[in-house]
């Protein structure tokens, strides 16, 4: 029967992430200044209100959070003891029984990649209002598809002994914070957890709220006069998240080339502005490596560079820091290699050598 | 607009240069794969314009064959001490009647099922048209050659093109800093040498015939040219290597002789006391010295060094003894 309330419990709110995905926008839309000020004003106080049972949730403090490893560890020992499995475990289980396998790691992967680069293609085209709106029906498709893929994991975690330790944990801890509270009986204890969840904001509503009224001007008051932000001193997960988003705008703002003011209200837009970022930065890093290990100025400064790499990731890397011109002239060359009768091909032969020759002849006559 | 250069990194697999005895790849003398470091590659195809009287537009565009420049840098153990320049016979006499093959073997992509090489890129009927070897305080010695050739393609398969087991032991030792010997022009001061290399250029000519469409020659254009540079850390007075920027005229210890007066100049490795191996050496023999050059020690705190620089017409020499008067 618990097994079967954890997995609602685990279930619940990837669905309601899935939701809050779609409806983001008329979320965001819809939010006025009042329920803005409402949200705010929860979050500072650190008190969760469950309406239903009449119940208010005080925020945890170290001490609480202390004990309830203490439970943890102790539910997680029964559970061992009554045979259910550990993650490492289950994931050998789901392995041999083909319930996620090796291909679905890499189709989760590849999901994942795609969600990445249509995030990008969203940044990049901001301005081109139809690509956008396909683009952002591509991307809701691809979430779907890694939810309901990831879905067929996390199915199988809750019968595994750190989720069963740490429900626990979670209702010890729920019980522990309870104020101006009834008894609560058992058979209400799931609804409670699940309420509970819902109290905590999705990363799109705390976004919306760190870059908007009231808050930012809080939090810009804040860093210059000792204002209380949060009347709790252990903060919750909303406030820290809050806080986190707080932080990360800043940093959008205060960065050397910081994006136009619709792609920073686009969660969608700076999520593709933040990937394209860190690709940036790895591709500066991947570069200087290679610059390390090419310190000879002919080759470095070569039009074909070959870098020996001992592994497949790092030969990924390098290709990544070709341009897209050059990795379709890699293709090409590959296609033509493909097709060739005898297994070999001139570089006299290859588009990209013709076109490059022909680039360089004097204009026609006149 | 003119066509911009675009640079193409690949991941390299695998790498072997194998030179032949004659121009028609008959006899195989020896081949080296170890320790390559990376590969620079350009290649570019020509077409000439013909027109004809009367017309307005090209007649027809004759396509040129392809020239290629393979640049191959690698690392160097004891044994494999100058490998590169040996392959070819160690002088330039030899080294003007050896063609080479350079084959490269093009790691895939990430996402295919194999890791073996997707692809080969074959130079065949290359010459040597430079050799270079570095001694740098910073990373291993290393070497590196530039071969000429006009016979560049992509191939589906090199026999023989393998990538060195993981798991195998490597066989050498790779030369660093602390395995460099007395040399140079100062051979008892070599601990105040910064760094060094020794070059050779082998200018090559065409020539091409009826019938043939690649040059069926390319021989060396005598006399060759070889170079020496030393960096030595600059001493003042009575500092511990003694070297100062007039020491050329004061008469007494010469880096380069006095004016006209030729000398040798090598730089030698070796594994250390507990080794029985001798040492190796790196030499110009005849040499000039041609420039010295006093630079750096400004107010940054940069060290002030001394760069000679020094030519011969004898050739480049590899061998675990050095000849009468270079020592």
């Amino acid at each position: 029967m618990l097994i079967l309330a954890m997995k609602v419990w685990v279930l619940v709110p990837l669905c309601r992430r899935v939701w809050r995905k779609c409806d983001i926008h008329i979320i965001a839309g819809e939010m006025n200044n009042r329920k803005r000020e409402f949200l705010i004003a929860n979050i500072r106080s650190g008190y969760t209100r469950i309406k239903k049972f009449d119940i208010l949730v005080r925020p945890a403090s170290l001490e609480d959070i202390i004990d309830s490893y203490e439970v943890y560890e102790e539910s997680f020992q029964e559970a061992l003891d009554d045979g259910l499995m550990k993650t490492e475990d289950m994931e050998l289980w789901m392995a041999a029984n083909g319930f996620w396998t090796n291909l679905d790691e890499d189709l989760s992967k590849k999901i994942q990649k795609e969600i990445e680069n249509s995030k990008v293609t969203l940044y990049k085209h901001y301005g081109n209002q139809s690509l956008v709106r396909k683009e952002r029906k591509r991307l809701r498709s691809y979430e779907k598809q890694y939810l309901s893929h990831v879905t067929k994991k996390n199915i199988f975690y809750s019968n595994t002994c750190e989720s069963y330790a740490e429900s626990n944990r979670l209702i010890y801890l729920v019980k522990l914070c309870c104020e101006r509270r009834k008894e609560i009986e058992d058979e209400h204890i799931d609804s409670i957890i699940k309420e509970y969840h819902d109290s905590i904001l999705s990363e799109e509503t705390i976004r919306f709220l760190a870059r908007n009224e009231p808050w930012r001007s809080l939090w810009s008051i804040s860093q210059n006069c000792q204002l209380k932000l949060f009347s709790n001193e252990e903060p919750t997960v909303n406030q820290k998240n809050l806080i986190l988003w707080s932080k990360t705008y800043d940093g959008v703002h205060e960065s050397m080339e910081p994006p136009p003011k619709v792609v920073i209200d686009d969660d969608d837009f700076l999520d593709g502005w933040f990937i394209e970022k860190s690709r940036e930065r790895e591709r500066e890093a991947v570069k200087k490596g290679i610059e390390n290990k090419t310190k000879n100025a002919k080759i470095s400064s070569s039009k074909e560079v070959f870098v020996f790499t001992d592994n497949e990731e790092e030969a990924q890397q390098i290709y990544e820091l070709n341009s897209p011109e050059a990795k379709n002239t890699i293709r090409q060359r590959m296609d033509s290699l493909n097709k060739s009768k005898g297994g070999y091909v001139g570089y006299d032969k290859f588009i990209d050598q013709k076109e490059e020759a022909l680039s360089k002849l004097p204009p026609r006559r006149k | 607009m003119p066509f911009q250069v675009k640079r193409i990194y690949y991941g390299l697999h695998s790498v072997s240069v194998t030179a032949f005895d004659t121009c028609n790849n008959s006899n195989s003398s020896g081949s080296c794969g170890s320790l390559m470091q990376s590969v620079g590659v350009n290649a570019s195809t020509e077409y000439d314009q013909v027109f004809e009287l009367g017309r307005v537009g090209i007649y027809a565009n004759i396509e040129g064959i392809p020239t290629a420049e393979v640049t191959v840098e690698r690392a160097m153990t004891y044994e494999t001490f100058g490998r590169l320049w040996s392959l070819g016979g160690g002088d330039p006499q030899t080294i003007d009647n050896v063609t080479y093959r350079i084959d490269m073997g093009i790691r895939p992509e990430a996402g295919c099922s194999s890791s073996a090489a997707s692809g080969f890129v074959q130079c065949n009927n290359a010459v040597l048209s430079s050799y270079t070897m570095n001694f740098s305080t910073d990373g291993p010695l290393t070497e590196s050659a530039t071969f000429i050739g006009n016979q560049i393609g992509w191939t589906s398969g090199v026999a023989g093109l393998t990538e060195t087991d993981p798991d195998d032991p490597p066989s050498g030792i790779v030369l660093n800093r602390q395995h460099v010997v007395g040399g140079g022009p100062f051979s008892t001061d070599a601990n105040a040498l910064q760094s060094a290399s020794f070059s050779i250029s082998l200018d090559r000519e065409d020539v091409i015939a009826l019938g043939d469409r690649y040059p069926v020659l390319r021989p060396i254009n005598f006399p060759v040219e070889s170079t020496a540079e030393f960096e030595y850390l600059a001493g003042g007075e009575g500092t511990t290597y003694g070297l100062s920027f007039n020491q050329n005229d004061s008469g007494g210890q010469v880096p380069g002789g006095v004016a006209g007066q030729k000398r040798g100049v090598f730089l030698g490795v070796s594994l250390g006391a507990q080794s029985t191996a001798v040492p190796k050496y790196i030499f110009l023999e005849k040499a000039y010295l041609v420039s010295s050059n006093y630079s750096g020690g400004d107010a940054g705190g940069g060290n002030a060094t001394i760069t000679h620089a020094y030519t011969s017409y004898e050739g480049l020499g590899v061998s675990t003894s050095l000849p009468s008067g270079v020592a």
